[in-house]
């Protein structure tokens, strides 16, 4: 908590207008680092200065797809002090406009960060001025991986179209509501309310809405409150090595089934085909979206792209 | 507004349109809802258990049987905007053209002509 009381993780209303895309999803190996690399390189091309922060502390990837494979600075020289400041941190890419954070190599002495560094690091990332900033989260659905993922507006999740893809992302999710809700209670000091959050975070209940229906029956008012700061969260979706059309309609009943039971409005930006390509690039060491850059997979990228920017001036101010 | 369970809901909420939607909105809600709540449907993995699921592929089933035929949609409407109206017979006239009870009803006298009538009886 801060001096008047303010829990450091929540949003703050000046929050909304910070171009910070962060890219998570729970699962590993889902096209995350992919995704994050090519949207970046596209957005640079476009004209945009981009940031792209490597905040996988268990394994980071980005470097390999720009094509870069020793720098003399990354993260965990912040994360330990060498660094006083992240923007020190940053390196220049083999496209213009385009900077990256690299993720750390000292994995073992990094990758778990205590909750003091990592307020320091989002204060760090939210003090960013650049036109974006795309942060890369890596797998899991730890406490920094979360946290990380309601800093952004909006958070992407990145999932393949398979049962085991999709239900991590449904415990990621879930951990992120908790998350938020748990930071509400504590914000608003409601002891029974954290009692019955801490109660749900154990619990293997389904359904979020059950849990809200029940804060309703005790207290309408902060349920009310509570349910207000779920409305505000709003992550978007993308679907990627979609292998048919099947696929595609998928993206759409995700979007019904989390606003039902997990009482989240997902925005559903868009399928990447599979492409066999793409693993053939990696294993070259090319840049897929400047070799590919009229394939299917380069075309959903920038129709993601295009939507990403419409939902960031849809809520941009003036 | 609270979250509501798949048995409270009507069947502009279970398909997910709102009451203005068109038939071809209606179809394609009706396609996504069916697909989301098949049985083996991935989107459902792990949130909804089969009894769930059944009740509200069931529901989806009958909303659209309901709202994808024009007169048996024009009931139904009837019948949802008084609920959100409660009594007020006159607040659903705009969307359908059944006769109001009413239409025979007496006819009220204006407050001017009430006051004419007191001091001038003989006037109609």
């Amino acid at each position: 908590m801060d001096i008047n009381g303010n829990s450091p993780l929540l949003s703050e209303p000046e929050d909304i207008n910070r171009p910070i895309w962060a890219i998570g999803g729970g699962k590993g190996g889902t096209g995350k680092s992919f995704f994050s690399a090519n949207l970046a390189i596209h957005l640079s091309q476009l004209g945009d200065k981009v940031l792209l922060i490597d905040a996988d502390l268990g394994g980071p990837n980005l470097h390999t797809f720009l094509g870069i494979k020793e720098t003399n600075v990354d993260l965990g020289h912040f994360i330990t002090n060498k660094v006083k400041d992240l923007k020190d941190t940053q390196i220049p890419t083999p496209y213009e406009r385009l900077n990256l954070i690299k993720g750390t190599e000292n994995v073992l002495f990094t990758s778990n960060l205590n909750y003091f560094k990592k307020l320091k690091l989002i204060r760090h990332i939210k003090a960013f001025n650049t036109k974006r900033v795309i942060v890369d989260i890596g797998t899991g659905s730890s406490y920094n991986c979360i946290d990380l993922f309601l800093l952004s507006n909006p958070g992407i999740l990145v999932i393949n179209p398979e049962p085991t893809s999709i239900e991590n992302a449904y415990y990621f999710l879930k951990s992120c509501i908790i998350r938020l809700l748990k930071l509400q209670v504590e914000q608003y000091k409601i002891q029974d309310l954290m009692k019955q959050v801490a109660d749900q975070i154990q619990d293997t209940s389904k359904s979020i809405y059950s849990f809200l229906n029940e804060v309703i029956s005790h207290d309408k008012f902060y349920a009310d409150l509570l349910y207000r700061a779920l409305t505000k969260f709003t992550p978007a979706l993308v679907i990627n090595k979609v292998r048919d059309e099947k696929d595609h309609l998928l993206g759409q009943s995700i979007v019904n089934v989390v606003q039902k039971y997990l009482v989240t409005n997902l925005n559903f930006l868009g399928v990447i085909p599979f492409d066999e390509k793409v693993h053939s690039s990696l294993k070259n060491f090319e840049p897929y979206f400047n070799n590919y850059n009229h394939s299917n997979v380069s075309a959903s990228i920038k129709s993601i792209a295009k939507k990403l920017k419409n939902i960031q001036n849809g809520t941009s101010k003036d | 507004m609270a979250p509501q369970k798949t048995e409270d809901l009507n069947y502009y909420e279970i398909l997910n349109v709102g009451l203005s939607a068109s038939q071809q909105q209606i179809d394609k809600a009706y396609r996504i809802g069916k697909s989301s709540y098949s049985h083996g449907s991935m989107a459902l993995y792990g949130l909804a258990d089969e009894k769930e699921r059944q009740a509200t592929i069931e529901k989806i089933e009958e909303a659209y049987k309901t709202l994808g035929n024009i007169r048996k949609r024009k009931k139904y409407d009837i019948i949802i905007l008084k609920k959100k109206t409660g009594d007020c017979e006159t607040a659903y006239f705009r969307n359908s053209t059944e006769k109001l009870i009413i239409e025979d009803g007496e006819i009220k006298q204006s407050l001017w002509q009430q006051i004419k009538n007191i001091f001038h009886p003989q006037e109609k």
